[in-house]
């Protein structure tokens, strides 16, 4: 595993003087997998999305591996670089290709060779569990098939952080249990850290170590997982408690 | 290496890109508006223009009227209920208004010889003038009152069920979908004002008509630019408040969101509605006309003449209509690249759009003829060429290829380019393997659209047209009184069943873009 790390120095984003996420100071390392969590519209996305380097902040920083990597207004070190992948809400796999045609084109950033290209694309397949489709298109797909697919195109790259934005909202309960069990196995495979952004306590405590709870466009917890629930007087982690003991 | 970012962020690039795009499209039509505003020569427009304005005006109208009257709610019916056979009968009523009117009114005209003096005399009125545009205005007015009920969401259309029933799912449907019907059916009207065909047809003094006799009988240029600029701005004056108040409607139900539409449902009732007033239309629009038309095919098809004619006139044809269609498409696309996300810059473009649409076509058309007078020889081949019909087609229909553009590129989603930029996907590989392929089968089926439309086209055509490189349509127009009726009838079914295969195409075209 590698030792990236992302930090945030009071990080704000607005949009048309509503801020969307406030005064955010965050330190994400390589190997703790990490659960951002909080109602819809805390700004968990907005977050996500500063981090992959596909918005940039209107006030604070963002450094990786203590480099600059966003100012206000400014994209200094652009997603590719970040040694990132992202799996997103709507999975955004490409309609017109076939799976493994999502898988290379993501892949043809990189330096490799055609051939090596190819062979991570079927490893990542394979991984995957869904080798035996790579032939067909996103749309001749189940939910569940598509969220394999986005996740090989993710992994194939080999990042250092997977970035989950909400992937699992469309599936039903045992295949989003499914997928994250197989998420924890990949990480631990491939070595990547995951870093969700959800609104289910259950999807976070199913992945990860540590949590970030987030609130109106700020974090007002953070810790691992067992000591924050345990110990925090939150009364939004509370809430979630309570949701994650009904469905434990 | 560039990112795909850059396609979904805002940028000085795009007004740019905007602002070349519209300026090259009416452009052409500025020498001509100074010389008809600055220039002392040529007669000056009389009394009797201004009775043609107000003739046009009331014919158009009256269509517009009609149109929403029955569009309206066979559109609606038609997005809400499964009718029978519905892609055939949607695809049967566009089909009257790719075919130039002018077919159709010597159609009515035919027809109304046969029936005997009486329906001659019904027929040779505005009457005649108004069944004729018509067969234009009604398709465009179903189309958008369809297309606008689909932009309901299933929903919607399901909670007006829980409410009142089918009574009030028909009211909310009819109440969304009527801004902007009556937007379009207006727009309708207005472009009926630059159709000159009808109005020679029935001896009808129309304004259209006017300007036409002006520059090609008259030899009056600065005439028909001063008729030309007078037309365009009564329509400017017509439609703007349209645009402004029911635009922004219209819009939203033009462009591509990601929804679950509504879902047809049986209804034997409603069922009935639909097939009957599209029953009405069709018969309106289509069938009796087209009666009239083919009628002389009775007494023999004219194989030899028309299969002479068609390959005199065949390859312009081709030529003028898929030039204009490259043209607009390829423009259109660009159009919708540069208007990106912006609900502002798609309300301006569309506005813009439909400004440029409803120009008389001879304002385009003399706009480069004055050009082509004053320009070196070196500019031969743009302005004085085969290629110059193709220029003025595409300009004024390049609208459309913006709107279908524009609804492309809206359809892709932004998390596309997202995922591309963060695997470090490059620009030029993005667009070539994800946004061109999407944007293809919308390109292509708006580069048919302007095609049919292109080569409908007699006005533009008649204007520019270098000696000896007539259209189908135009030879067609000019043929008409002297050759005989088996001739003519022969040739319109053969621009018939062409307009019919090519809208075929471009509905399966659009067909299969669906995600």
């Amino acid at each position: 595993m590698s030792n990236t790390t992302f930090e945030l120095e009071n990080v704000s984003r607005t949009f048309a003087n509503h801020p969307a996420l406030s005064d955010v100071s965050l330190r994400l390392e390589a190997g703790r997998h990490t659960a951002i969590l909080g109602p819809s519209g805390c700004g968990k996305t907005t977050l996500l999305r500063l981090l992959a380097g596909l918005d940039a902040p209107s006030a604070g920083r963002i450094t990786v591996n203590g480099k600059p990597a966003s100012e206000p207004g400014r994209i200094l070190i652009p997603p590719h670089r970040r040694r990132i992948a992202m799996v997103f809400q709507d999975l955004a796999l490409w309609p017109n290709l076939r799976v493994i045609d999502n898988v290379l084109l993501a892949l043809s950033g990189s330096a490799l060779s055609r051939r090596e290209a190819r062979r991570r694309a079927e490893d990542a397949l394979t991984r995957c569990e869904i080798a035996n489709l790579s032939a067909r298109k996103p749309g001749e797909l189940s939910g569940g098939q598509q969220q394999r697919v986005a996740l090989a195109r993710a992994i194939a790259a080999r990042p250092d952080f997977l970035l989950l934005d909400e992937p699992f909202t469309a599936l039903d309960m045992l295949t989003k249990d499914q997928m994250l069990k197989e998420i924890t196995g990949l990480a631990r495979d491939v070595g990547f850290t995951v870093l969700i952004v959800t609104h289910d306590p259950a999807d976070a405590c199913a992945v990860c170590d540590f949590m970030i709870i987030m609130e109106s466009g700020r974090v007002t917890d953070k810790g691992p997982f067992d000591a924050l629930l345990e110990s925090s007087t939150s009364r939004l982690l509370h809430r979630f408690k309570g949701a994650l003991d009904l469905k434990r | 290496m560039i990112s795909p970012l850059y396609l979904e962020r805002p940028g000085w690039w795009r007004a740019v890109g905007l602002a070349v795009c519209f300026l090259s499209a009416i452009g052409f039509t500025l020498p001509l508006l100074w010389r008809a505003v600055s220039g002392s020569s040529g007669s000056s427009i009389g009394a009797p223009f201004a009775s043609a304005v107000v003739t046009s005006m009331f014919a158009g109208g009256l269509v517009g009227a009609i149109a929403l009257v029955f569009g309206l709610p066979a559109g609606v019916l038609a997005a809400l209920y499964r009718l029978p056979g519905r892609s055939i009968l949607l695809a049967l009523v566009v089909l009257p208004a790719l075919v130039p009117s002018f077919l159709w009114a010597i159609g009515w005209s035919a027809l109304a010889i046969r029936v005997g003096p009486a329906a001659v005399d019904t027929i040779n009125s505005m009457t005649g003038v108004i069944l004729s545009l018509l067969s234009l205005a009604l398709p465009i007015v179903v189309l958008t009152a369809f297309i606008t009920t689909r932009g309901l969401t299933a929903s919607q259309v399901d909670a007006a069920r829980v409410c009142g029933g089918e009574r009030a799912v028909l009211i909310h449907a009819c109440r969304h979908a009527a801004p902007p019907a009556m937007l379009v059916a207006a727009i309708a009207g207005v472009l009926t004002l630059s159709d000159p065909g009808p109005g020679m047809i029935f001896g009808r003094r129309t304004v259209a008509a006017d300007i036409l006799t002006s520059f090609s009988a008259q030899y009056d240029f600065v005439l028909a630019g001063r008729q030309s600029v007078l037309l365009a701005a009564v329509v400017l004056v017509v439609t703007i408040p349209l645009i402004v108040t029911a635009g922004p409607r219209l819009v939203d139900a033009v462009m591509a969101r990601q929804m679950h539409p509504v879902v047809p449902v049986r209804s034997t009732k409603m069922g009935a509605w639909g097939v009957t007033l599209f029953a009405i239309i069709l018969f309106v629009t289509l069938l009796l006309p087209l009666t009239g038309l083919l009628l002389p095919l009775l007494g023999g098809i004219e194989y030899w003449r028309a299969f002479d004619a068609l390959t005199r006139t065949g390859g312009n044809t081709l030529y003028y209509s898929l030039g204009a269609g490259l043209i607009a498409a390829m423009l259109g696309a660009v159009c919708g690249v540069f208007v990106g996300r912006s609900p502002r810059s798609r309300m301006l473009v569309f506005a813009a759009a439909m400004l440029v649409l409803i120009q008389p076509p001879a304002l385009i058309a003399l706009g480069l003829v004055e050009l082509g007078s004053s320009a070196p020889p070196a500019a031969d081949v743009l302005l004085r060429s085969r290629a110059t019909v193709c220029l003025a087609l595409a300009v004024r229909l390049f609208p459309i290829g913006a709107l279908l553009g524009m609804r492309a590129f809206g359809g892709m989603a932004p998390s596309w380019a997202h995922a591309a930029a963060v695997h470090g996907v490059p620009l030029r590989r993005y667009l070539l393997r994800v946004v061109l392929p999407w944007l293809a089968p919308g390109t292509i089926a708006a580069a048919l659209l302007v095609a049919l439309l292109a080569a409908g086209d007699v006005g533009t055509v008649l204007l520019l047209h270098p000696p000896g490189f007539q259209s189908l349509p135009l030879n067609i127009f000019t043929v008409m009184a002297n050759a005989p009726e088996s001739l003519v009838a022969s040739l319109c079914l053969i621009y018939i069943l062409a307009a019919a295969s090519v809208l075929m195409i471009a509905m399966l075209c659009l067909r299969g873009r669906s995600r």
